[in-house]
């Protein structure tokens, strides 16, 4: 410990005063400023500065001893525990909020699923819906589509509404087409052969294509399905793959 | 756990130990209420700030170790807030500081246990012998700075003496009572 005697004048300034001022909170800017560099190349002075606080804080043991009327203690720690939770917990509520986070993904990826599973029977029930009022038209035909060969297992029709002026070609067993090939719907009337529309299976090797009647499609005695080097040839030019007359009705 | 050091109480704190903050106002409680109290005149105003310093430890404890113990470090941090508190209170009337002071003044006392008391009174008895040693005006000067918590050029004011003789007493007065509290001193 340093005492009064030990005093040390640098610069016309007396450190342990200073250093005693310091803990006052007395010293002038002039002060503070030299005593700071001091403090910074000689840490070791902190000891003294704290040394000084606890002989100035000791001062509080010689004050009357009063109380307070009110149970402070109680009050403090009542106080305290919704903090304290927040701090004990800080480590759950990371994993907590880390969990929420994941199952608000899962719940928007699931809800995203749900929405295109409504849109997809949405679909499907206003296709059926609107298959049921082509139904009910009059003057309806019905085109029943066979493959040209045995080796062919694909099957279908197309449903003829002039009322309408709509057509619905439906197949199955298609098999996938390689590079720009297509399927070619044609409309043979007069031994003529109009091209009426190209399409392609989906995934399942299934076509559902909604058309709207022309003139040709109306007036056709026959139907044919042929496979197509690419979209909209004006005459067939690949082979034939499926067959239909009205008079299969 | 009351063998514990302050310093492992507090650390248990700060962990989030409720009990300890308990601990730190059963040792020190009495101590800061009564600072407070004594630089105040003011017995509920004195509550508050007790509670508020005591809580301030949960959230804005700068506590050093190394840079002396945790009384010492309370105790300033309860004569920094409680100065603080005196400043803001400067714009308002004497008159109902006064009347405060009245007030709490003849309200009834809480008796302390006779352990607390021995124990207080052993190191009071210490500190004062201390205080005493001082000359007059050292002493007088440390106790209108720390009690009463009145800037140097206020107590230049009071006792009508220029302010670098403030400084200097109450800077050699510091230096003799670290002196002469050498054994309790850290």
């Amino acid at each position: 410990m340093s005492g009064d005697s030990q005093s040390h004048n640098l610069g016309g300034h007396d450190l342990e005063e200073l250093l005693a001022g310091y803990v006052l909170g007395n010293l002038d800017e002039e002060e503070l400023i030299w005593l700071n560099q001091q403090l910074r190349s000689d840490p070791s002075l902190r000891v003294q500065i704290s040394e000084l606080e606890s002989a100035l804080t000791l001062m509080s043991s010689t004050l009357p001893a009063d109380v307070p009327q009110n149970d402070l203690r109680s009050q403090i720690l009542q106080r305290l525990p919704a903090k304290t939770f927040a701090f004990k917990s800080s480590r759950w509520l990371w994993i907590i909020s880390a969990f929420s986070t994941l199952l608000a993904v899962c719940l928007g990826v699931n809800n995203f699923s749900l929405r295109q599973q409504i849109v997809l029977k949405d679909n499907y029930v206003a296709q059926q819906q609107k298959l049921v009022s082509l139904l009910l038209q009059p003057d309806n035909r019905l085109v029943s589509l066979q493959g040209s060969n045995q080796v062919e297992t694909a099957s279908g029709s197309l449903f003829l509404s002039p009322v309408s002026k709509t057509a619905v070609l439906a197949l199955k067993n298609l098999q996938p087409l390689s590079g720009k090939q297509v399927y070619r719907l044609w409309a043979i009337s007069q031994h003529q052969k109009i091209g009426c529309a190209n399409f392609v299976p989906d995934a399942q090797g299934v076509v559902y294509l909604e058309l709207s009647t022309e003139r040709a499609l109306s007036n056709a005695n026959s139907i044919l399905i042929t496979i197509e080097p690419e979209a909209d040839t004006k005459r067939p030019l690949g082979r034939e793959f499926m067959t239909g007359s009205h008079s299969s009705i | 756990m009351n063998e514990v050091t302050d310093e492992a109480v507090f650390n248990a704190f700060v962990r989030g130990d409720v009990a300890a903050l308990g601990i730190l106002y059963d040792r020190y409680g009495l101590l800061v209420y009564r600072l407070i109290y004594r630089m105040l005149n003011n017995a509920q105003e004195a509550e508050d700030l007790t509670q508020e310093i005591f809580l301030s430890l949960q959230v804005n404890a700068k506590f050093d170790p190394k840079r002396g113990s945790f009384y010492t470090y309370l105790m300033m941090l309860t004569r920094s807030r409680t100065i603080d508190r005196l400043r803001s209170k400067t714009s308002k009337g004497k008159f109902w500081q006064n009347i405060k002071g009245l007030k709490s003044s003849i309200e009834p006392k809480k008796l302390v246990s006779p352990l607390e008391r021995a124990s207080r009174e052993e190191r009071a008895i210490k500190v004062r012998n201390a205080l005493q040693n001082l000359s007059a005006n050292q002493r007088q000067i440390l106790q209108l700075s720390y009690y009463e918590g009145l800037s140097q050029s206020e107590i230049a004011k009071r006792l009508n003496i220029p302010l670098g003789t403030v400084k200097t007493h109450s800077r050699r007065g510091l230096l003799k009572l670290r002196k002469n509290l050498h054994n309790l001193v850290n």
